[in-house]
């Protein structure tokens, strides 16, 4: 894990972090920052009043703010990470990038669309990095799945299935009634990153939509093909009360066996013995197999850990983020193809 | 030394630090009646506690005990996390934090004692009262129904540990324990960051009496590392009671490699926790625990 690997020298460079949206994911962000190297973060923005008067009544070392622009005139950060609801990131980023910010960390999705991505990457300078939060790509199963099939483990892969399941929404949303868009957007990019990343997944063959709980998907289905003609089936819900957590889950099918992920184990069961498993045909490996006095702090799942000290260590290499806003513009795009196709 | 053997709830609300199906599996075993048969299991086998969160399915289970099983309630200590993260976490998914903010105030403003708290606590602009307020109505249910002397302390879920240390939070610290201490009770920590708490403490001076952190010889949850753990452990086990947690790395080891490593802490470790559906599964890992690491187990046991 090259993020690990001498982290103590990069979390402490001399650069201004700053966090825009209090929500979950920027308490999450700023807590993991801090735990890192104590006193990272700097300046936070919402637009909250409640949230800006008891932060800042409650935190003291952080400078509050209600309005960005004011932030940004009065910390000039080096680094902001942008975690407020995704209707808001274009004009955030846009903002960030105009005032010369070098360094933008955006929580997933990174845009509401692909037209919206592509003109922040149209408007990026060639000195400023944007990373997106697509953390999955971090959990070690996956890398390790991605590991095992660059080195032919599996043989020829002739069927994937996936899907990302949760029961984070069991009512109507309002943040994706904003958006148009729902649980695809939201939960389902994770999924749709994975596959493209992994198996470079390139057409949409069929896409169904299915509204449970409002006026957007709560639920989508696909069927795509990857570059070497794999068919690829897949499903998407954020309203199955049976998964406590989000749970990606992957089945691969090739000439050589089976192998089965999600963000907790990898198994694979093969026709004959192999020297990365071991010399046997068999492997199941758990997170505590994975992360054993890793990550270095310990806050939600562990992948969270791993792609803020990648963002860390590529701001200090000057090396481009594995899920950099040009690096998932793919992902965004099929996000869209799968909307645009879908029948409901 | 090892001085407990403490319960975990984990089995019983769905979770497993594992992998998520274990988790989907055991929930659906817990119903009400296994898990009374796995707390007379526990007991038989040695547990002197339960430590617990303060889900929905523990209070229905608490109420049952209070209810109609006074002689199990009575047999144990008690050993509550709060609050409820995932819960919350949940509730924002759908509303926001803002609105599940106002949501929360709106909801606890009809107990007398919340009003007079954070009308207290909003005129004195104090955020660290209105936590105290929200936490102690979190707690209420439980405290009615617990008998009073046998809840030995109140454990700060890791969630809000770690955000205490990464926001340097003394005051809220200090406002949680006076609140508690009023009552009687102890406040504690849990966290997955044990040697940066053991740094946090040492630099606040903080005297918790109670620490609660996963401890396996696997290294898994524990950051910053094992080995920094194993230091944090040695130096913060003589002026604290440690509880250690997910000591079987969340079953990817067998109780007897817990044991073993675990022993080689018991001058510091005070208490250790296991967890399961399986009523005789429980009472065979509290024996053996309690074999390997209790002074005078054998004439405790009889």
């Amino acid at each position: 894990m090259p993020e690990v690997a001498g982290y103590d020298q990069y979390v402490h460079q001399d650069l201004r972090f700053a966090v825009v949206g209090l929500g979950k994911m920027g308490i999450l962000h700023s807590g993991i920052l801090n735990l890192l190297a104590p006193g990272l973060v700097k300046a936070a923005v919402d637009k909250s009043r409640l949230i800006k008067i008891g932060a800042s009544r409650l935190i003291k070392g952080v400078n509050f703010y209600n309005d960005l622009h004011r932030m940004l005139r009065k910390e000039s950060p080096d680094v902001v990470y942008v975690t407020t609801p995704v209707q808001f990131h274009r004009s955030i980023v846009d903002a960030l990038l105009e005032a010369n910010v070098k360094y933008v960390f955006l929580e997933k999705p990174p845009t509401v669309n692909h037209p919206q991505l592509v003109s922040l990457t149209d408007k990026m300078r060639t000195d400023q990095t944007v990373m997106v939060g697509l953390q999955k790509r971090f959990a070690l199963p996956f890398r390790h799945v991605k590991m095992l099939l660059s080195e032919g483990v599996m043989g020829e892969i002739t069927r994937v299935s996936a899907y990302i399941r949760s029961a984070d929404i069991q009512g109507p949303v309002s943040r994706s009634e904003a958006t148009g868009r729902g649980a695809l957007l939201d939960l389902g990019i994770h999924m749709v990153d994975l596959l493209i990343w992994i198996f470079d997944v390139r057409t949409v063959e069929a896409s169904i939509s299915h509204k449970i709980y409002g006026t957007t998907d709560d639920r989508f289905e696909m069927q795509l093909r990857t570059s070497k003609n794999v068919e690829v089936a897949a499903d998407v819900t954020w309203s199955d009360s049976e998964y406590r957590w989000p749970e990606t889950h992957l089945e691969i099918t090739g000439t050589r066996g089976v192998l089965r992920a999600t963000e907790d184990y990898v198994k694979v069961e093969l026709t004959e013995k192999n020297a990365l498993l071991g010399n046997e045909t068999r492997l199941a490996l758990y997170k505590p197999h994975y992360y054993q006095s890793v990550p270095p702090v310990n806050l939600a799942d562990p992948e969270y850990t791993l792609e803020n000290l990648h963002f860390l260590f590529c701001i200090s290499s000057h090396t481009e983020p594995l899920t950099s806003l040009k690096n998932v513009s793919d992902t965004m795009n099929m996000v869209d193809e799968l909307y645009a196709k879908a029948i409901y | 030394m090892v001085d407990e053997l403490l319960l975990g709830d984990n089995s019983f609300i769905g979770v497993s630090h594992l992998a998520q199906d274990k988790a989907r599996e055991e929930a659906k075993e817990a119903g009400l009646e296994n898990k009374i048969s796995v707390i007379e299991s526990a007991i038989a086998g040695g547990a002197t506690g339960f430590t617990f969160s303060t889900h929905e399915s523990n209070l229905a289970l608490l109420q049952y005990l209070h209810a109609s099983r006074k002689d199990l309630l009575r047999q144990m200590q008690y050993y509550i996390l709060v609050p409820h993260v995932q819960s919350y976490v949940r509730k924002a998914n759908t509303a926001g934090t803002t609105s599940l903010l106002k949501q929360e105030l709106r909801n606890a403003l009809p107990r007398a004692s919340f009003l007079r708290d954070t009308i207290i606590s909003g005129l004195h602009l104090k955020p660290e009262n209105f936590v105290a307020a929200f936490l102690e109505a979190e707690l209420a249910p439980y405290l009615k129904i617990l008998p009073k002397e046998n809840v030995t302390a109140i454990l700060l879920h890791e969630v809000i540990t770690e955000l205490v240390m990464a926001f340097d939070l003394p005051n809220l610290v200090t406002r949680l324990d006076g609140s508690l201490k009023k009552r009687g009770l102890s406040l504690g920590f849990e966290t997955r960051n044990f040697s940066c708490l053991c740094e946090y403490v040492s630099r606040r001076d903080l005297r918790p009496e109670y620490l609660m952190t996963p401890f396996n010889p696997l290294g898994y949850q524990m950051a910053r590392s094992k080995e920094a753990v194993e230091e944090a452990v040695d130096y913060l086990g003589k002026t604290a009671k440690i509880i250690a947690i997910n000591i079987l790395a969340s079953g990817a080891i067998d109780i007897t490699q817990a044991v073993e490593y675990i022993g080689q802490f018991k001058d510091t470790i005070y208490a250790v926790t296991s967890s399961s559906t399986k009523p005789s599964r429980i009472c065979r890992n509290f024996q053996t625990l309690g074999l390997g690491l209790v002074n005078g187990w054998s004439s405790r046991a009889k």
